[in-house]
């Protein structure tokens, strides 16, 4: 018999805001345990949840991007449960009123046809803290991340595979990053993913009971334990056995899924509305404000690539990655470069430095402008392209302006001593190649161009250099 | 009294605040001698009546002598200046500790003040010590506090009253001072009409509830116990308005600026369940008021009958949430287990008290899964129709009055063995925490036994100041409140 | 006369409250209860119960209870706090480790103690 898997995610989204959802600490930028908490995220007697409303935004943007319905009223209730990770015994979140319902995810099936995995909700919550286990037998607890603005987005189950359900998950990691909602950075626990798994017979189109799989954090381990799981389900149910609704855990190391033990009781969350919140109300002005501020989004600025700039579909895939490197790339644009030249230069040069360093174009100490000033220069044949990479390189290093750079340049090679002495040089040491071109035979032209060029370290304008040569000859 | 240690002439035992602060604007006595002579009654009478726990002496008087040198430099004094005042156990405070008289957060040091306690701080009042209550403000009669039970000034055989049986005991018997209370079912004005005193409980959201140790979050309101409405409108006044670190607060505007002249007086008050003294009292109050030409009409609250029962659902219901924090982990007391499991079961069933575990067991219930909607969504539906009748009621008079308490202040120890004893205590107070609406108990007399007797009087949301206005003129017309039991201020 | 065991009942119509419910709703809480001290508890919540029977319980649906936001109070997305880190002067502020760690029974280098955390939620 074929079997067909079901999937449906549970994506927990960490918001990229400053503080923490319900109080003034710092979000995410911690580096001891316990370094930014305050009453509020400690749980203590007294202190009050208050909401933030960039992290409302945040998950307007979210529900914008993903196409769901945006509800004026939403409220936070209660999700009860003790664990040490959770200092006042229950987690603010939104249950019975969540502020986004509907809305798709769109991926790409194996076949790389397009799909769309449809959405139950979105709704806002705070996260728990960290447990670490000692070897003394006991666990530390680290509130850093208590209270941080979470997003939790809920599909409904879907026929899909383990990379189809990956490719869900990186979708969103995508968009999140794209509108500025999330770092995305799975490895780093801002984006988390719980996903259910049921397998049914290939004609059924009845699910089968689910099982849960938690903390999923990384798209190989997303896409493996699905395969692993289903498999793990058909095994049972050929067996004629029965598939219990539980939570499972990942082993990545030893790719197999184990039931949870200790846990005898379902959960019994005894969500009640959160009465130190009032309700929320978002405005269609509020998603107005936020839908003005969303990006150029990648589908579209794609399609303007390829059809507007003529870019080759290849090029452009290190230029999408990241939202910031397009935005910088078309700053170059913007700034008079031709976009050819300033898809090489970015590609080329500043890639290659970021990767080198594992920075982001954010710290990229260019400016747009001055970029698109030196690929100008070159374009006018004011600067030779070797010349300018290796000004490019100089501006690197702080406080250097490659403006300035550009323009001592410039003035330098008009009355340059130095191109003069490279070309008389090469020009006494082949006595040859000159009779052959004073002969009328203009091979060997090519022949001292290289070796003024590898004297000058590439810095020789070639034409320049040409103009020179024909002078001498003449 | 009347002379002090020091040099100076002190205000009389039962003056008010605001007859304290034009005492001291005369010069006759310095707020130190004042402060000094406050902290000998807390630590004499105060404890004596089990209603002091601790006393701030060093803290207490810096910021008397502070106060001096202020006055004597000329320069600006606080509207509240010099004026000594207590905090409920469950009140957090810079000094001190704030364990909600629960053995679960003994020696709890909050390190700062609630945001009610800073904005008095702020005004030149001064916190000279904490009052007793029940544990986690759980309780009618003050029996329930690790600190010890409370004696009520009028008898100390008999309750205080509760659970901020500690501030009333304080206000009751003797003046000068005013006490922070919290009120989630009748904690403020049941305590204060079996004390003589008058007790504010301020709208839902009037008064910031940061620093207040959470019992029933949506009922919660902090409010203070006076000698009368007039200290009682000044600290109000000094301690609402929106709170940045409280969303739940805000600043509220009277529903009209003319005083109120139309009242109502709640059938279902006075009926059988009232002892007849009580009834016989506010009948009285009634002709005194329409004296003061007041128009008063009988209303009916039909959902009186419902409110008791809609409370302890939801009172319960979010105190077994609010609780759930102190799991002998991050507060708390622990009980040491290798098993975590264990080490929360049994941290929590030694830290606290027998009440507050019946209450946590209640409220867990009625959340817990195939209750919920049976218990704790049939009670919202119910608080919501409480609401919507006591708007319209309110529609059609400016203030509904009734009795604060339906009997006479009980002895120690007569309703600790049966929930639904002391659960009685509550009915008629209830329904304006379910409401959200402002109600003030002032004293109006003494039954035949010398105890106090204390009505209320409700207004709509933002309405408290019209009320303490009221309470006023009825204070004015009868100054039985000013009285002090006898010995009370020894 | 038929009665339905799953649901023996009341009068009151509130549920029956028996040893095995009192158990599971202690574990809820985690509240330990002594065998001994099971028989008082399900007199209290059942004397308890049959007040509260004055709502009309299991009459009508309640889910509207915990959907419906009319009449409560509201606020607007700008009239949230705004996201700016507080410093350790300000109320509402992040505070010394250490200050908080104090009121917890077991801190250690930095960190809340408990015995081994199985699992995860």
């Amino acid at each position: 018999m074929s079997w067909t898997t079901v999937v449906g995610l549970e994506i927990h989204a960490q918001m990229a805001t400053q503080t923490k959802m319900f109080c003034a600490c710092r979000r995410g930028s911690s580096t001891s345990p316990n370094e930014s908490i305050c009453p509020v995220c400690v749980g203590w007697p007294g202190a009050l949840p208050v909401l933030q409303s960039e992290a409302i935004r945040c998950a307007i943007r979210a529900a914008l991007c993903l196409h769901c319905d945006i509800q004026e009223f939403s409220r936070f209730d209660r999700k009860n449960y003790f664990y040490p990770d959770l200092p006042k015994g229950y987690q603010i979140s939104q249950f019975y009123r969540p502020y986004a319902l509907g809305g798709v995810i769109p991926f790409e099936r194996e076949d790389g046809s397009p799909a769309e995995l449809p959405l139950v909700r979105i709704h806002m919550e705070e996260d728990a803290g960290k447990s670490v286990h000692e070897s003394d037998g006991t666990s530390r607890i680290d509130l850093n991340r208590c209270s941080s603005p979470l997003l939790e987005i809920v599909s409904e189950p879907l026929p899909m595979t383990g990379k189809e359900a990956a490719s869900c998950v990186r979708s969103v990691r995508d968009l999140l990053r794209w509108v500025g909602v999330c770092d995305g950075d799975m490895e780093k626990g801002n984006l988390r993913c719980d996903v259910n798994v049921s397998v049914m017979p290939a004609e059924s189109s009845e699910y089968g009971t689910r099982t849960e799989l938690k903390n999923l954090n990384s798209f190989v381990s997303i896409e493996r334990s699905v395969l692993v799981e289903s498999a793990r389900q058909i095994e049972v149910l050929t067996g004629g056995g029965e598939i219990r609704q539980e939570t499972r855990l990942w082993d990545q190391d030893r790719e197999i899924t184990e039931s949870m033990r200790g846990k005898e009781d379902s959960p019994d969350y005894r969500y009640f509305p959160e009465p130190d919140l009032p309700v929320v109300q978002i405005g269609s002005q509020d998603v107005e404000e936020q839908r003005a501020a969303l990006p150029e989004m990648p589908e579209i600025r794609l399609s303007r690539w390829l059809n507007d700039y003529g870019f080759p579909q290849l090029e452009t895939v290190p230029l999408m990655a990241r939202r910031a490197n397009g935005d910088y790339l078309e700053e170059v644009i913007q700034a008079g470069a031709d976009p050819s030249s300033a898809s090489n230069w970015f590609r080329g040069e500043i890639l290659r430095h970021l990767n080198d360093r594992s920075e982001k174009i954010e710290d990229f100490p260019v400016k747009a402008a001055e970029l698109a000033a030196l690929i100008a220069a070159v374009k006018e044949d004011r600067l030779s392209g070797g010349r300018a990479k290796s000004l490019l390189q100089e501006a690197l290093s702080p406080a250097v302006s490659l403006k300035s750079l550009i323009e001592d340049a410039g003035s330098q090679e008009q009355d340059s001593d130095a191109l003069a002495e490279w070309v008389d040089q090469v020009m006494q040491e082949n006595p040859d190649a000159i009779a052959k071109i004073r002969a009328g035979d203009m091979k060997p032209m090519g022949f001292l161009m290289g070796q003024i060029m590898k004297l000058s370290s590439g810095q020789a304008h070639p034409k320049k250099v040409q103009e020179l040569i024909r002078s001498r000859l003449s | 009294m009347g002379e002090s240690a020091g040099s100076g002439v002190l205000p009389a035992p039962e003056s008010t605040s605001l007859e304290v602060m034009a005492h001291l604007k005369t010069g006759k006595c310095t707020t130190v001698e004042l402060i000094r002579h406050y902290l000998k009654y807390l630590d004499t009478t105060g404890r004596d009546l089990g209603a002091a726990v601790e006393i701030l002496s060093d803290s207490a008087l810096a910021a008397a002598q502070e106060s001096d040198a202020r006055r004597a430099s000329g320069k600006p004094l606080g509207c509240l200046e010099g004026v000594p005042f207590t905090a409920k156990m469950n009140i957090a405070t810079r000094e001190g500790t704030t364990d909600a008289a629960s053995g679960m957060l003994r020696g709890f040091v909050a390190s700062e003040d609630s945001t009610a306690v800073a904005r008095l701080r702020a005004e030149g009042a001064i916190l000279v010590g904490k009052s007793n209550c029940d544990e986690f403000a759980m309780g009618a009669s003050n029996e329930s506090s690790h600190h010890g039970v409370v004696h009520n000034p009028w008898d100390r055989d008999r309750v205080p009253g509760g659970s901020s049986g500690g501030a009333a005991a304080l206000a009751g018997s003797f003046g000068w001072a005013f006490h922070l209370g919290s009120d989630t079912g009748g904690s403020i004005r049941q305590p204060a009409a079996f004390c003589g005193a008058t007790g504010m409980k301020p709208t839902w959201g009037r008064v910031s509830r940061r620093g207040l140790v959470a019992f029933g979050s949506s009922l919660d309101q902090i409010g203070p116990l006076t000698r009368d409405a007039r200290d009682a409108q000044l600290v109000l006044s000094v301690m609402e308005g929106r709170d940045p670190l409280d969303a739940t607060s805000q600043s509220f505007n009277p529903s009209e600026t003319s005083s109120m002249k139309r009242i109502g007086l709640v059938s279902e008050g006075l009926t059988e369940a009232i002892a007849p003294e009580i009834r016989q009292r506010t009948v009285e109050v009634v002709e005194q008021l329409k004296k003061m030409g007041h128009e008063v009409v009988e209303v009916s609250l039909g959902t009186l009958s419902k409110a008791n029962a809609c409370y302890q659902v939801i009172a319960t219901a979010e105190a077994s949430s609010n609780l759930a924090r102190f799991d002998g982990i991050h507060t708390g007391q622990r009980v040491e287990s290798e098993d975590l499991e264990e080490l929360y079961s049994k941290s929590r069933r030694q830290g606290f008290g027998a009440e507050v575990r019946r209450r946590i067991m209640l409220g867990t219930f009625v959340l817990s899964s195939g209750y919920i909607d049976a218990y704790y969504g049939k009670a919202q539906q119910v608080r919501s129709e409480i609401r919507q009748e006591m708007l319209s009621a309110l529609d059609t008079v400016d203030s509904l009055m009734m009795p604060v308490s339906p009997f006479a202040p009980f002895r120690i120890g007569e309703r600790v063995s049966d929930p639904l004893a002391l659960y009685a205590c509550d009915i008629l107070t209830v329904t304006a925490n379910l409401a959200g609406v402002p109600a003030v108990a002032i004293p109006c007399g003494f039954d035949s036994e010398g105890l106090p007797i204390g009505l209320q009087w409700m207004g709509k949301h933002g309405d408290d100041h019209r009320l303490l206005d009221l309470a006023t003129s009825l204070q004015d017309q009868d100054d039985s409140w000013r009285g002090l039991p006898p010995g009370g201020s020894q | 006369m038929v009665t339905d065991e799953s649901h023996p009942g009341t009068d009151s119509g509130r549920p029956p409250i028996d040893a095995e419910l009192v158990r599971k709703t202690a574990r809820l809480a985690r509240l330990e209860i002594d065998e001994s001290e099971i028989p008082q508890m399900v007199e209290h919540m059942e004397k308890i119960l049959d007040l509260v029977a004055d709502l009309g319980i299991g009459s009508g649906s309640q889910s509207d209870s915990f959907t419906e936001t009319e009449g409560e109070s509201t606020l607007p997305v700008s009239e949230w706090r705004e996201d700016v880190p507080a410093t350790e002067d300000q109320p509402g502020g992040p505070r010394d480790p250490k200050a908080l760690g104090s009121n917890a029974p077991d801190w250690r280098d930095g960190a809340f103690v408990t015995p081994r955390v199985v699992g995860g939620d």
